[in-house]
């Protein structure tokens, strides 16, 4: 079978398609900073259009993310993170809820928040790649060019840390 | 030894022998570390629109395919000295233009009612706008502010955030500003920023917040939060003029709120995730009494 050739723009924009959000998502966990995330994507992509030639489309995921990673490095020097999310599914049942209950919902999400936000960076990344963008260890492995067991590792000592919310009440 | 090792990344992929998922349960961990898991996978970020990027994409590699192409032609063109510098005069002269048109214009961002937005300015100081504020500036670091923001200030010159019932100012911090009615509310999470109104004067470090009404500066408060609640999807209130609250709950939840004019003023807060909390956490407390429209769009209050 032949490669399909990522210089197509039918080729490259399935791999637009797949991957731009995630890697929005892995610059956001890194800076903490969606729009800087946002701008980085593009350039990232930029990058991968220009060598798309000498890029198969099999190396294209873990080159973007080593690319990303190096665009980030280049724009910013080291800032403390503040990561934000979204609750998805709003509780449906939340009208029935005391006030309280939900309250002390949204400090623990609070506290959560904060906590994934001081963890040290790769633990972070794992943390939320696998979390958020549900991916397996495999995946987050190849992208990030580490082994699988570095990733487990990685998962362990973040939920190590961030278990200690628990105990901070 | 080996076994008992990356005990948690292993629960995560499930990969666990029956005696360690007994010991995790016994020792309470697991249900810990469910509680974390549980609220981490609601966690989700705003999506990203991919149609768009791509647009952006083709159309920044078309430019700069279009910049590599000319030189070309640019060869070609070299022998006649006039054109060139009739060229490079009349760019010099769309520069100067453009950098008076750019220097004048003013740049405004605001948030609808039952929105927030993010705004990073050119010097990567963030300003994260609650609902229904703006801001408007025309240097980056100077700010007018109509409603609340947080402000995340890089380091640099003076950065000020300009209100109508007065100015704060900061060497680079992340603050607060509330700027509603006749009130201005300002919290500094961290550096330090000074708080004018008035003719008075007041310089706030991290964990301090001043509240002017009226005019009047008041003393200066602890508070406990690193951020800004708002953020967290809560309004939080100290003695403020229960009408301005009404009105923040009709900002957040984008909602027409009838009630009389009160002169009581409220101490507390309501979320920004089920309105009838919201309503309920205000009305309660003040014993006032409450009706929601059926498609939640309205809310009478009464004594």
């Amino acid at each position: 079978m032949i490669p399909e050739n990522i210089c197509e723009e039918k080729v490259f924009e399935t791999v637009f398609n797949e991957r731009s959000e995630q890697l929005r998502n892995f610059l956001y966990y890194k800076s903490g900073n969606l729009a800087l995330a946002e701008d980085l994507v593009q350039d990232a992509f930029g990058k991968l259009w220009e060598n798309c030639s000498k890029v198969t489309l099999e190396k294209a995921k873990s080159y973007l993310f080593t690319i990303a990673n190096n665009l980030f490095l280049n724009k910013m020097e080291h800032k403390k993170v503040v990561l934000k999310f979204q609750a998805a599914s709003p509780n449906t049942d939340t009208d029935h809820q005391s006030p309280e209950y939900l309250l002390e919902q949204e400090e623990f999400k609070k506290r959560l928040e904060g906590a994934i936000s001081s963890l040290p960076e790769d633990q972070r990344i794992v943390f939320l790649m696998n979390r958020i963008d549900k991916k397996k260890y495999r995946e987050i492995a190849e992208e990030l060019g580490l082994s699988v067991k570095a990733v487990e590792k990685r998962m362990h000592k973040a939920l190590q840390e961030l278990r200690k919310i628990h105990k901070k009440v | 030894m080996s076994n008992k090792e990356n005990l948690y990344g292993r629960w995560i992929s499930g990969d666990l022998s029956p005696e360690e998922i007994q010991a995790l349960k016994a020792s309470g961990e697991w249900e810990e570390l469910q509680s974390i898991i549980d609220v981490a996978d609601n966690f989700t970020l705003p999506t990203y629109n991919k149609a768009k990027g791509f647009e952006q994409l083709k159309r920044s590699r078309n430019a700069s395919q279009a910049k590599t192409a000319e030189p070309k032609t640019e060869a070609k063109v070299r022998s006649i000295n006039y054109t060139r510098i009739l060229g490079i005069a009349a760019s010099i002269l769309f520069l100067i233009g453009a950098f008076i048109f750019l220097r004048s214009s003013e740049t405004m961002i605001a948030t609808p009612n039952g929105e927030t937005k993010a705004h990073v300015l050119a010097d990567r100081s963030t300003v994260l706008l609650n609902a229904g504020s703006s801001i408007e500036y025309e240097k980056f670091r100077t700010i007018k502010l109509t409603g609340e923001a947080v402000f995340d200030v890089e380091k640099g010159a003076p950065f000020s955030v300009i209100t109508k019932n007065g100015t704060v100012e900061v060497l680079g911090t992340s603050f607060n500003v509330r700027a509603w009615g006749d009130n201005l509310y300002v919290e500094c999470y961290s550096g330090k920023v000074k708080v004018n109104s008035g003719g008075n004067e007041t310089i706030l470090t991290k964990g301090q917040a001043v509240n002017v009404v009226n005019g009047r500066m008041q003393e200066r408060q602890e508070f406990g939060h690193t951020q800004a609640l708002w953020t967290s999807d809560v309004s939080m209130f100290h003695a403020e003029d229960l009408n301005s609250v009404l009105q923040e709950l009709e900002r957040q939840y984008n909602i027409k709120v009838t009630a009389p004019v009160f002169s009581r003023s409220f101490s507390g807060s309501f979320g920004h995730q089920s309105i009838l909390n919201a309503v309920e956490q205000i009305c309660k407390p003040m014993g006032l009494t409450y009706k929601i429209s059926d498609d939640k769009k309205s809310v009478t209050i009464t004594e």
